[in-house]
């Protein structure tokens, strides 16, 4: 810690020179104008507007650069800060423009994730290098680990490395499933289950080349892993537990994104099957459900799309009175059917006696849908279009209707407590 | 509210921590100095370097308590454009210490200034070869050490060193390895032999004769001439064998694919470690008249960067002074193999060290190259080389590729900006 500080001093010392404090209130002055300026135009981010104003900005390094050279001092800082702005601006018009053509959301997920923290990360680096020896900086000794010096640069790569690792594995895995599912025709299931997999070998990779990068003596580790088995045992079985199971069904192919499974009797869509638990989503209310993995491992699930999700079927019953002959009203129901377009042609719907009722004929109408998440809104549709098309067609539904007959009051003569008086 | 506070007491911070806070309390001042001596591929000769300079810089700061001493390391390839990249922000290093060819670099460059230490201050240590880095009254640079040419070689396959360069291809034709360099600068010793060597400065325009521009001619021609045919009549001889650098010669040393070398003395220590006691040193084959090989020897100089506070340009000399005072530069011979001291106080102790002996005579005849001559034959190095490839694998006769070498000299008129006149006594 105490090298730390020494270092400190140094960088410290370097503000007693004139030419670099001049640059520096410079770059100072500009950043607070600029962020003046932003606050009164309240200019929102991601937006074109900003952009001019940062190259506004950048403008203005560049004369101050000009400015400063014609004075004869030093103006690398004002050079170097007007670099990484235009990179930065780079940045901004690639994200505006991709914006413009993908999906916003998926934009600024990458944007927010990924672009941004390397840049700032790279940045960092750039602005060190150029004052002092990223070698000699990293290099500094923090501590000793099972006998290995464990540095700055370490902490450093410790800290940022496994972020990029999980963040920037994404891209490749969403290419390789883009490929693969162009080329071998997948399903969009599949898709995801091999972008997760392939996720996972990336992350897992990248966390031991790190741990090698690092420097982490191998040996160590295993001691290390040794030890807390004991403790994953009893302590966070769960979460492994979790993981592992997560990881079997993706292979087994049971609980995949995009996949609908009925959770308490309600179809939801797994939206992601994450390290620990999976989230699905309840289209009725628009309601999460972050459910263990373990739970699909050791319970019933049912699904609505598993092999044949096409062919996924629903009915409706309806009531008809006695009067309407049965063919008319089946005939009638199929014609509703059919006129939804939201009901599959093939196989086509199919109408029949369900039952005889005690105050109608019950009749129950079967269909096909694409989409086993509409399986309410179809049925509430059918059930709409089946009230009018009866009405047209004089069909009645009838009232349950229930017959009374009153026992005949006995005569007075007959009462058994006549003889009494 | 809370957040203009911030801001203010941010800036009130940034003007109290650059102006000092207050007067009667000082600040420890920092020096940042960088070292760049000819680290290249040698790792050995670079981790010792690092340790002894650390090693300085810790007993300057145990001296000069309100002193810190922040050292930073770079190859020699890379100091120049580090310099411009730092001198461009403002925060080059206020000391630095480097080989003669890249303080000249980067004097042409102005990246360092002179020195403001006064003749006065110096006088005392004595200081060898300071005239040939005065400017006035001032001086461009320093000098630390002085790393002389010697011959390394095996001594089990080799139990005499050869005495003479005639020696040399018969040992050669005996059988034993002989490695010579193929860089002009390493190589210029061979040609003292044959009197070359001062027609060679003449015609790349070094040293006291530099500006004319006569041709070489009658004997001074014949001098030149002969060694380049002896250059190529060594080269017929299978075992001795012309290596492209001098770093690459010390790898085949300590592999055993040489015998004998021509060596910079900083190479004893790793040929010490990978060799031990089989290493030998000795004096380098004089001519075939009884020359003595007259090498040119490696310097190790201070600049002094152009960003510094007064303070910091102050620890800087302090520093300086204290390198090369009588205590420190026997400690630096002490302990880094191959270097010798400036300080003319220092009384080496020949009779304790095989090596010694050895590096101070070839010190009295060595050629300290100044400024402009260590700048000139690093320019020219790189032109010279497939000059000095044809000769001595004969694809062209030694007239031909003299000839080549007066054209070279006078196309690269350019490449140098002579220094001026009191900068080279």
């Amino acid at each position: 810690m105490n090298q730390i500080f020494f270092e400190l001093g140094g960088w410290l010392s370097l503000l007693g020179r004139f030419s670099l404090v001049l640059q520096l209130a410079v770059l100072v002055g500009l950043f607070l104008v600029s962020r003046l300026w932003f606050r009164r135009h309240r200019t929102s981010a991601a937006s074109w507007a900003i952009v001019f104003t940062e190259l506004a900005f950048l403008a203005s390094l560049g004369l101050a650069f000009l400015l400063l050279g014609l004075l004869g001092m030093p103006a690398g800082l004002v050079a170097l800060a007007a670099q990484l702005l235009a990179i930065w601006i780079g940045l901004e018009i690639l994200r505006l423009l991709l914006r413009s053509y993908n999906d916003p959301e998926t934009v600024e997920a990458y944007y927010q994730r990924a672009i941004r923290p390397l840049f700032f990360i790279v940045g960092l680096l750039v602005c060190l290098g150029k004052f002092d020896s990223l070698e000699a900086l990293g290099n500094i000794t923090l501590t000793r680990l099972f006998d290995e010096k464990f540095t700055i640069g370490d902490l450093g790569l410790l800290l940022t490395l496994p972020y990029f690792v999980i963040v920037l594995s994404e891209l490749p895995a969403f290419l390789f499933g883009a490929t693969a599912s162009r080329f071998m025709g997948m399903t969009p299931g599949n898709r995801k289950a091999l972008e997760l997999i392939i996720r996972y070998l990336l992350i897992g990779l990248g966390l031991v080349w790190m741990s090698s990068f690092v420097g982490l003596n191998g040996n160590a580790l295993a001691a290390m892993a040794g030890g807390l088995s004991v403790g994953l045992g009893f302590g966070i079985k769960e979460v492994f537990s979790n993981f592992v199971s997560g990881i079997w069904l993706l292979l087994e192919g049971s609980v995949r994104p995009g996949e609908v499974l009925i959770v308490d009797g309600v179809p939801c869509e797994v939206k992601n099957l994450g390290l620990r638990a999976s989230t699905l989503l309840r289209t009725s209310d628009n309601a999460e459900l972050v459910i263990p993995n373990q739970t699909f491992f050791t319970n019933t699930t049912t699904t609505f799309t598993g092999e044949t999700k096409a062919l996924r079927c629903s009915t409706v019953t309806v009531g008809a009175d006695y009067k309407h002959e049965p063919d008319d009203v089946i005939a009638l129901l199929l014609a509703t059917a059919k006129a939804n377009p939201r009901v599959l042609s093939v196989p086509p719907p199919k109408a029949s006696v369900l039952n005889f009722g005690e105050s109608a004929i019950d009749y129950e109408l079967e269909f096909s849908m694409a989409d086993p998440l509409a399986k309410g809104g179809i049925s509430k549709e059918l059930r709409r279009a089946i009230w009018y098309a009866f009405r047209d067609n004089n069909i009645e539904m009838p009232y349950p209707q229930q017959v009374l007959h009153w026992a005949p009051r006995p005569r007075p003569s007959e009462s058994p407590l006549s003889g009494n008086h | 509210m809370a957040r203009r506070q911030s801001w203010l007491g941010s800036l009130l911070g940034l003007v109290l921590l650059t102006s000092g806070c207050a007067k009667g309390w000082h600040p420890p001042e920092n020096l940042n100095l960088l070292l760049s001596a000819g680290l290249g591929e040698d790792k050995i000769a670079r981790a010792n370097l690092e340790r002894l300079a650390q090693e300085l810089a810790n007993e300057f700061m145990r001296v000069n308590p309100q002193v810190s001493v922040h050292l930073r390391l770079t190859s020699e390839n890379e100091v120049l454009p580090l310099m411009r990249s730092r001198s461009g922000l403002g925060a080059a290093p206020d000391l630095l210490i480097t080989r003669v060819p890249a303080a000249y670099a980067l004097a042409q460059d102005k990246l360092t200034t002179t020195s403001s230490l006064e003749p006065t201050e110096l006088d005392p240590l004595r200081v060898k070869f300071l005239g040939r880095f005065r400017q006035g009254n001032r001086f461009q640079a320093l000098p630390l050490l002085v790393q002389p040419t010697v011959a390394c070689f095996n001594r089990k396959r080799v139990p005499s060193p050869p005495r003479t360069l005639d020696q040399l291809v018969q040992q050669a034709a005996g059988g034993q390895k002989m490695g010579l360099p193929l860089e002009m600068r390493e190589l210029l010793w061979t040609a003292s032999g044959f009197r070359a060597q001062q027609p060679l400065f003449q015609l790349l325009e070094l040293g006291p004769m530099r500006h004319s521009k006569q041709p070489l001619a009658g004997t001074a021609r014949a001098d030149v001439l002969a060694w380049l045919e002896w250059l190529y009549r060594a080269n017929v001889e299978p075992n001795l064998i012309f290596v492209d650098t001098a770093d690459e010669m010390v790898s085949r040393l300590e592999k055993g694919q040489l015998d004998w070398i021509s060596c910079n003395a900083t190479a004893i220590g790793r040929l010490k470690r990978s060799m031990g006691g089989n290493l030998a040193v000795a004096d380098l084959p004089r001519g075939p008249d009884g020359e003595p090989a007259r090498p040119m020897a490696r310097m190790l100089v201070m600049s002094f960067g152009r960003d510094s506070t007064p303070g910091q340009r102050e620890a800087a000399e302090r520093f300086a002074l204290f390198v090369l005072n009588d205590y420190t530069q026997n400690t630096m011979v002490a302990k880094a193999l191959g270097n010798m001291p400036v300080n003319q106080n220092v009384v080496l102790p020949v009779k304790d060290s095989a090596y010694l002996p050895v590096m101070e005579r070839s010190l009295d005849h060595s050629i300290i190259p100044s400024f402009h001559e260590g700048m000139r034959i690093t320019t020219l190095a790189d032109s010279l080389r497939p000059l000095l490839k044809q000769n001595i694998y004969g694809e062209e006769k030694p007239e031909q590729v003299l000839k080549a070498m007066e054209a070279l000299t006078n196309s690269s008129d350019s490449a140098v900006v002579p220094l001026s006149a009191g900068s080279n006594p």
